[in-house]
């Protein structure tokens, strides 16, 4: 039971994690690999403050967002200048950047990470059981989505995908391309960051390897799968991928190679989705990746 | 002095590495228009075939050699011909064979993982490679032939790329495929020939750093695809040899900047210069004045 209950937290973090990405990368076109330094983030800046301060759940969350959107400002303000192919290759060099502060710095833990992460209180209640915490990643992921759709239903999600289609006409309207990049960055982080408070709380230790470059390729992956511009997609890209290598442990595939085998399914997915199905499970923007 | 001489030593031997890995990189780019990233596991899987024939079945160095470059050859002709060609008859842009090319280094570098193991091997043990001294300054025959290696070759492709006939029609072909097509250039052959030459190359360096390092493991693919994505943009993109001379400032910073920083932030150097470099000067420190960003 406990078992279901971790899959499905993660499973919730994740569906979190990629629809703040596909609001970039399937409604803007923004396609960012520092998705998961944001991440990262908001789940050192939770570890830090119940290590040191408080485990209050909603100061964990109002301070790992506010971190969350400093260094996306950080972030963004240069790479949004650039496009395409140098627009991801600067938000990679930031998450290369990002992943070396948690790796090397002291505070931070080097390494070995921050461990002994007390569980976080909410209005003076402790959030002790891990069932607890899934319906708290739950209640997130439905709060991002249900905000999500509402951004993209709204004048503003026109905004964005007119922008993903045509800058130049956007920018002849009159509206300030960058201001709007630029927002969607800012929220997008916002949910980057709070799914990294989730992280820790539910996982009371962490490590640098959960926010490399991997990780971000591996979010790409999610909204690519799952379909860019489509918010179901997302959620289930979540699940289906997050489930799939756990049906490894069922069937006969020895312990040691099950891990690489996770990775390379994933990269075979990546390159499938990219190769024959670029508008993912369900997305219906065949175009965002032209 | 001595301690800042070695230092420069230690940095010509770096920067020779990037410029291998990036000449490759680069020649693939300047043909086709994509980040192949994958390049990173074309180098980690050659050094491993180059261990087999090497270390596992002892056929010796020339052996060696040989089975890294022909297995990268192939593997990147086979990447290009099943995956980028397909795409790009499609209309889909090198953009996003860039973001295939991520999916294709991950499957590389943990195929690689779940053949030889995640552990490192070795590919030569002590006494292969012979120090030489000078005054207070040592290094060895594998770093000489490192520095060697990459001069030459930076020097023949910009000259290939410059001043010869076929040079100067690959870099057209990666402006402009099509119009390259209808002048009657064929395509899609040039395109396989620079993979097969790119990734050729890459499976000589993979041995050659292999060796002057000692061991090799499966991730050793994946940092330095990035320091040669940063060495190609330093330098200037869609030029071969200013790729190669951006690798090597690349190296010379890193291990001239150990002096003052400490070696662990070295990766994080290397991209805030990156970064510095897309924003202040886009075409690149060797590039040609024309500017690969917009907005």
């Amino acid at each position: 039971m406990e078992y279901f209950v971790y899959i499905g937290t993660l499973i919730a973090i994740y569906a979190t994690l990629t629809i703040s990405l596909n609001l970039l990368v399937g409604y803007t076109g923004l396609i960012s690999i520092a998705q998961a330094a944001i991440y990262g983030v908001g789940a050192y800046v939770t570890a830090l403050l119940a290590l040191h301060v408080t485990n209050d759940l909603l100061v964990s969350f109002a301070l790992a967002s506010i971190a969350g959107i400093l260094v996306s400002l950080i972030v963004a303000l240069p790479s949004l200048r650039l496009k395409n192919e140098y627009f991801l290759i600067a938000t990679m060099g930031f998450q290369a950047i990002i992943f070396s502060l948690f790796m090397n710095l002291d505070i931070t833990g080097g390494a070995s990470g921050l461990y002994g992460i007390p569980h976080p209180a909410l209005f003076g209640y402790t959030i002790r059981t891990s069932f607890e915490m899934f319906l708290l990643a739950v209640t997130l992921a439905i709060i991002c989505y249900l905000l999500a759709l509402r951004i993209t239903r709204a004048p503003f999600g026109r905004l964005l995908r007119a922008v993903r289609e045509d800058q130049t006409a956007v920018a002849a309207l009159g509206k300030s391309v960058f201001r709007i990049k630029f927002s969607i960055f800012i929220f997008s982080a916002v949910f980057a960051a709070a799914a990294g408070t989730i992280y820790t709380y539910s996982l009371t230790a962490i490590d640098p390897v959960a926010f490399g470059l991997d990780e971000s390729v591996f979010i790409i992956t999610l909204v690519i799968v799952g379909g860019t511009g489509s918010l179901n997609g997302s959620v289930l890209a979540a699940a289906v991928l997050i489930l799939l290598p756990e049906a490894f442990k069922f069937i006969a595939i020895p312990d040691a190679i099950a891990p690489q085998l996770r990775q390379v399914l994933y990269g075979l997915l990546l390159v499938f989705f990219t190769r024959y199905r670029r508008q993912g499970l369900i997305g219906e923007y065949r175009d965002v990746l032209k | 002095m001595s301690v800042l001489a070695q230092f420069a030593v230690n940095g010509i031997v770096a920067g020779s590495v990037y410029a291998l890995i990036a000449l490759g990189f680069a020649l693939i780019f300047t043909a086709s228009r994509v980040f192949h990233f994958a390049h990173g596991g074309v180098y980690t899987f050659s050094a491993f075939a180059g261990y087999t024939a090497l270390v596992t079945l002892k056929l010796g160095i020339v052996a060696g050699f040989l089975a890294a470059i022909i297995v990268a050859a192939l593997i990147g002709l086979i990447i290009n011909i099943l995956l980028y060609e397909p795409m790009k008859a499609g209309g889909v842009s090198p953009f996003v064979a860039m973001i295939s090319s991520f999916g294709v280094l991950i499957i590389i570098t943990h195929v690689t993982a779940m053949i030889w193991g995640s552990n490192p091997v070795v590919l030569s043990p002590g006494g292969q490679t012979t120090v030489y001294h000078f005054g207070s300054i040592y290094t060895t025959d594998a770093q000489l032939l490192i520095i060697g290696f990459a001069a030459v070759l930076a020097i023949a492709l910009w000259i290939f790329f410059r001043h010869m006939r076929l040079g100067i029609a690959i870099r057209a072909m990666g402006n402009d495929s099509e119009l390259a097509e209808v002048v009657g250039m064929p395509a899609r052959r040039l395109r396989n020939i620079s993979f097969i030459v790119g990734s050729g190359l890459v499976g000589i360096s993979a041995m050659l750093i292999g060796l002057n390092v000692g061991i090799i493991d499966f991730n050793m693919g994946m940092d330095i695809i990035l320091m040669a994505t940063v060495a190609m943009i330093i330098g200037g993109l869609g030029n071969v040899g200013a790729a190669a001379g951006g690798g090597f400032v690349l190296g010379m910073i890193q291990n001239i900047a150990i002096w003052k920083i400490e070696s662990k932030w070295q990766m994080a150097l290397s991209f805030a210069i990156l970064i510095v470099v897309l924003l202040f000067k886009p075409s690149g420190l060797f590039g040609e004045k024309r500017p690969a960003t917009g907005l």
